[in-house]
């Protein structure tokens, strides 16, 4: 189901860098993956529904504790909000959380934000600073993160910026263990899931080394150089010999992208 | 034949079954089902030294702090989503004026899980994570079956739950019309439990339909009925977050800390201090006010 007339005023502009970071969710998703959407995270939830809405019918959805097929709906009022009273009425199933954390392990993909991010893919939504009870600044709290990220099969990390402040070589604090301190870190600690696959910046998208699991640049975001990434992350990054091109969406996508699911346009900011 | 004790109480007198000192659990989840009647009315008591376990949270448990009424706080989350992501007070004084015992909602639920069933304590997944660290409850021990190190989590004793909910029954069976969150852990691991709810309907009604009894009367000791009791958050099936009035509430905290204290006192006087019932809370809001919450409205606006 596609909208009839998507105004060409709307195609006017080069894709923006959120709705590439959203490009990029969408590609990795696969027909019949068991997602889960976090709240206020606006650029993993577009790229999900963009998949969901073009390749990927069978997607299955979890919104908090909202299990929803979301195919059918028109338009998304609110990308922050996906378990809204608007979208919930398209819940086929509610759960508790503490039943949905037991599905965690079949569930294919999760992601969350952070405050800071290290070259291991840990990250930190405590705070910043030495000290817990005198922090520079504190965070929002962990969330359902540290448990979430060590049974999930696979998990993004997207942040709003791409900086020395929040690409940083160790975190202040951990609220989820990537690769903790590289190799088979990870392992050793016996977390179950497979860890952080690729890290989205407004910048760049990075993966992570298979050996050393150091991060990784894996593309550049169109119009950004490679100076201007390394020098803007706080760690010495991985640079491949080649720098693959990045997939942009095309206009039927874009077109679905701005008019059915970003109809509010907080990605083209 | 001796008669049932009905279980039900108003918000004035319900919050006065929490005493200064007390470990209480929070239900709801963000800005969704919070008993926040029952927490304004303990707001404006100023009860102190509390220890609060508490769902994810919104601006509720903010007020809250924002009144030094917490001395330790065990939550994964505090913020109000897109209109804040961090909370103000939270933000500003944790560590500094109260305690914050790190979790994650795994951990919390193995915390309440663990107080439920007796244990001493769960394993929860969070070795490699500084949660261990920032937890006294929370420590990582040997594997006894050969494993790498394991975090494990020691229970919470909880005097009073607070919930909110759809409908009751006077004899204290409750129904959830969406998300139970973690409603039940807290209305199982508390020693007191306090339900309000948007109505009260007959028993017969509950009966009609026991499959939606989330909360049996077994693990509800009063029930407290508070149309719009979740105001300024949303219901379920009810109404939906008031993000003029939440953004008063954030506007007011952001004011206090850049130094102009006057709109959070306000804010306190108009919300907090001023109404003396829960009703009249309503009346100050005004009626028209809380309609324009609808759900039903959504449909119009889209």
């Amino acid at each position: 189901m596609a909208l009839a007339n998507v105004p060409e005023s709307l195609l006017e502009a080069p894709p923006y860098p959120m709705e590439l970071m959203a490009y990029f969710i969408a590609q990795q998703m696969r027909n019949g993956d068991y997602v889960a959407l976090g709240t206020n995270l606006p650029v993993s939830t577009a790229g999900v529904l963009l998949a969901h809405l073009t390749r990927c019918p069978d997607i299955k959805i979890s919104a908090l504790s909202y299990f929803m097929h979301l195919a059918r709906v028109e338009r998304f009022h609110d990308l922050g909000q996906v378990a809204s009273p608007r979208l919930s009425r398209w819940a086929e199933s509610i759960w508790s959380l503490d039943a949905l954390l037991d599905a965690v392990p079949r569930m294919d993909w999760s992601f969350t934000g952070a405050l800071q991010i290290d070259k291991f893919g840990n990250t930190n939504l405590i705070g910043v600073g030495d000290d817990p009870t005198n922090l520079k600044f504190r965070g929002p709290g962990s969330v359902g993160s540290s448990t979430v990220a060590a049974i999930c099969r696979n998990y993004m990390i997207h942040v709003g910026s791409h900086a020395p402040r929040v690409l940083v070589e160790r975190c202040d604090f951990r609220s989820a263990v990537g690769f903790g301190e590289g190799g088979d870190h990870r392992q050793r600690l016996g977390l179950p899931g497979g860890g952080p696959k690729f890290v989205i910046t407004p910048k760049a998208i990075m993966d992570f080394e298979p050996e050393s699991k150091h991060m990784r640049l894996k593309h550049l975001l169109p119009g950004v150089t490679l100076d201007e990434v390394v020098n803007n992350t706080g760690f010495e990054l991985m640079i491949p010999e080649i720098i693959e091109e990045i997939d942009l969406p095309s206009r039927k996508e874009l077109g679905i992208l701005r008019a059915r699911i970003d109809v509010q346009g907080v990605l083209r900011r | 034949m001796a008669t049932r004790t009905p279980k039900l109480m108003t918000v004035e007198d319900a919050a006065e079954l929490i005493r200064d000192g007390d470990t209480i659990g929070i239900g709801g989840f963000i800005t969704t089902n919070k008993p926040c009647a029952l927490i304004r009315r303990l707001t404006r008591l100023r009860c102190k030294h509390l220890t609060v376990v508490a769902a994810p949270s919104g601006p509720e448990l903010d007020l809250m702090l924002a009144n030094d009424m917490i001395d330790r706080l065990i939550t994964p989350y505090c913020g109000a989503e897109a209109v804040s992501p961090i909370l103000p007070f939270f933000q500003k004084w944790a560590g500094r004026r109260f305690q914050v015992d790190e979790v994650d909602n795994g951990t919390l639920i193995a915390m309440l899980k663990a107080q439920i069933q007796r244990v001493p304590f769960l394993p929860v997944n969070v070795v490699g994570t500084s949660i261990p660290d920032l937890n006294p409850r929370v420590k990582v021990i040997d594997d006894p079956f050969g494993g790498p190190p394991i975090a494990v989590v020691k229970p919470i004793e909880i005097d009073v739950a607070i919930i909110h909910a759809t409908r009751a029954d006077r004899w204290g069976n409750v129904q959830h019309f969406g998300p139970l969150f973690i409603d039940h852990l807290f209305a199982q691991a508390a020693k007191k439990v306090i339900v309000t709810v948007e109505r009260l309907v007959p028993n017969a009604t509950i009966r009609g339909n026991a499959l939606l009894t989330s909360l049996p009367s077994a693990f509800v000791d009063v029930i407290v009925e508070a149309p719009y009791g979740a105001h300024p958050g949303g219901s379920h099936n009810f109404y939906r977050l008031d993000t003029e009035r939440l953004r008063m509430f954030v506007d007011g905290a952001k004011a206090y800390f850049a130094g102009n204290p006057e709109p959070w006192n306000s804010y306190m006087e108009l919300f907090v201090d001023g109404p003396a019932t829960h009703g009249e809370y309503c009346e100050m809001v005004g009626m028209s006010n809380m309609f324009k919450l609808s759900l039903e409205r959504l449909d119009e606006e889209s």
